[in-house]
């Protein structure tokens, strides 16, 4: 049986979202098996910016799955960081958290991955391109108006062009050698509600 | 029967004619360095329209190259996916757009399934069953083929492709890019002696993870530059150039003995690497398993292999629909 949304916590109408995992999920779940626990140590400041400790790839992986989990439509993340810092499997953590029909893989090579699920993701990495004008043929307005979230990695050509509000995700590397300092800058009142709800739902996984 | 193939499923455009699935007759690659040089200037290497740009002229040489008038040709094949949506619908809409203007039949290909076939074409007494490892920048696949047209994926990459691993270690280690033959340079200048990943977290599986090996030489990189050490980057070369191929070796002769198969393939970029070549035929010799792999215009992306998995295609399930659409995510099945 599914059982349909009205509203999400955020307060957006959000029609057609499915409780129930989509089938392939078992399957998956099999697959890929289930990853280590949320970070602990998460910090808000007082202009809406929250910083989370990783101590794992384990954990980066568990806050996308987290943050999958209170997603809507039309949002948008820009995640920057150096090679290995964890973009990418957070990215991944994301679509097991959305209930995507497949987790993400890098997109380096094909620059646009198309997740699809109760809410489809698109996952790009524009660090080859060379120039604003390259994006033309992306069609990232396209996305954004099909009811997809957006998650961009190397995005910054790509900030002009949106103009739109967005989340600001940056990896940096902690002091031991697994460890990140994952820091979510919120652009917009929508972004700071995200913070809002994914420290909350941090604190919930905490407290188990 | 003569074979026009399309490939713009990534940054290359593509064109050649194949005759009967097996012989090239011509093959013609319009890559981001032939086109700055053609072109005098720096192109966006990206952009669909670049494919748009490149494959009339590339068209017009592939059939002049092969000595071929349009009205000869009997069947044109085009990759519809894996690969960039823009690239695609390029190539897609051209053999479409052929395929009624010559009235003749019209057949997608899928990327993946085209790699396998750059065998079949350097190789023509090649028969399936066989083991394919695909293993390029942007594909990371163990393959048991049973026959044409029917394929079983045994193992893929769950994070980054084999090639794009290649390609980022040379970024961390200042190679610059192709990042592939760079490494592969470099590494035989060292000694392959650095543990990255201490354990196989996919051990048992066929599946291939490349992030961790990745992650591994930029933090040890990181940490020496903080110390103010030199980085040993003829060794890491070497020892991350060892391990990538001692988990493509493990996974594939592991399928070799449970698929009980005796013909082994390799294809895409990656199987132009040294190492990787040198292991391969050593262990296929020490098994008496038959190896092949393409010569290295036929391992990167091109549009001959494209034609001839159409044509087996084509023979197999006749023509695809014209209404076929690009598949970016396209798996093969």
């Amino acid at each position: 049986m599914t059982v349909r949304v009205e509203g999400g916590a955020r307060g957006f109408a959000f029609p057609g979202a499915l409780l129930t995992r989509p089938t392939g999920y078992a399957n998956l779940k099999k697959k890929y098996g289930r990853m280590g626990c949320c970070p602990v140590r998460v910090e808000k400041q007082h202009d809406g910016t929250v910083r989370i400790w990783s101590e794992n790839p384990a954990e980066t992986e568990e806050l996308g799955v987290v943050l999958g989990g209170i997603l809507q439509p039309g949002d948008l993340f820009f995640l920057s960081g150096e090679l290995g810092s964890g973009k990418t499997l957070f990215v991944r953590g994301l679509t097991q958290g959305m209930n995507c029909t497949e987790l993400a893989t890098s997109p380096t090579f094909a620059l646009v991955h198309r997740y699809d699920g109760p809410l489809p993701l698109y996952h790009l990495d524009l660090y080859r391109l060379t120039g604003p004008e390259e994006l033309e043929p992306l069609a990232l307005e396209e996305m954004i108006e099909e009811e997809a979230a957006l998650a961009i990695e190397w995005g910054e050509p790509a900030k002009e062009v949106l103009a739109a509000p967005y989340m600001e995700v940056e990896f940096r590397r902690g002091e031991a050698e697994d460890e990140r300092l994952i820091t979510f800058r919120p652009a917009g009142e929508r972004y700071r509600r995200i913070n809002h709800l994914l420290t909350e739902e941090l604190e919930k996984q905490a407290q188990r | 029967m003569l074979i026009l193939g399309v490939e713009t499923s990534c940054d290359e455009t593509a064109v050649a004619v194949v005759e009967d699935g097996c012989k090239i007759r011509s093959n013609l690659i319009m890559s981001q360095v032939d086109r700055h040089r053609r072109f005098g200037g720096v192109v966006p290497e990206l952009a669909a329209r670049c494919h748009l740009e490149a494959i009339t002229p590339l068209l017009e040489a592939a059939l002049r190259e092969a000595g071929v008038r349009p009205q000869e040709i009997g069947l044109v094949a085009a990759t519809y996916g894996p690969g960039l949506i823009g690239g695609l619908l390029v190539g897609l809409s051209l053999a479409k757009a052929l395929s009624l203007a010559w009235n003749v039949p019209f057949v997608g290909v899928n990327h993946v399934e085209g790699h396998i076939y750059a065998n079949f074409l350097a190789h023509p007494g090649l028969t399936p069953p066989l083991l394919c490892l695909t293993v390029s920048g942007g594909h990371t696949n163990l393959i048991y083929m049973a026959e044409h047209g029917v394929y079983q994926v045994l193992g893929e990459t769950r994070d980054d492709a084999a090639g794009e691993a290649f390609d980022k270690v040379a970024r961390v280690l200042g190679l610059g890019y192709p990042g592939g033959p760079a490494v592969d340079r470099l590494a035989r200048e060292g000694k392959p002696e650095i543990t990255l990943v201490q354990q196989d977290r996919l051990a048992g599986t066929y599946d291939f993870s490349f992030s961790g090996l990745k992650t591994a030489v930029v933090n040890l990189v990181h940490r020496l530059e903080q110390k103010g050490e030199p980085v040993p980057a003829a060794d890491l070369a070497a020892s991350f150039q060892g391990q990538v191929v001692s988990t493509l070796m493990e996974r594939t002769w592991r399928a070799v003995e449970a698929y009980q198969v005796n013909t082994l393939a390799l294809s895409g970029g990656v199987a132009a690497n040294s190492e990787l070549r040198a292991r391969f035929t050593e262990e296929a010799a020490r098994r008496g398993v038959n190896l092949y792999y393409p010569p290295l215009d036929l391992c990167t992306d091109n549009a001959a292999m494209v034609a001839a998995c159409g044509y087996f295609r084509w023979r197999k399930e006749g023509p695809s629909p014209l209404d076929l659409a690009a598949a970016p995510r396209l798996r093969l099945t």
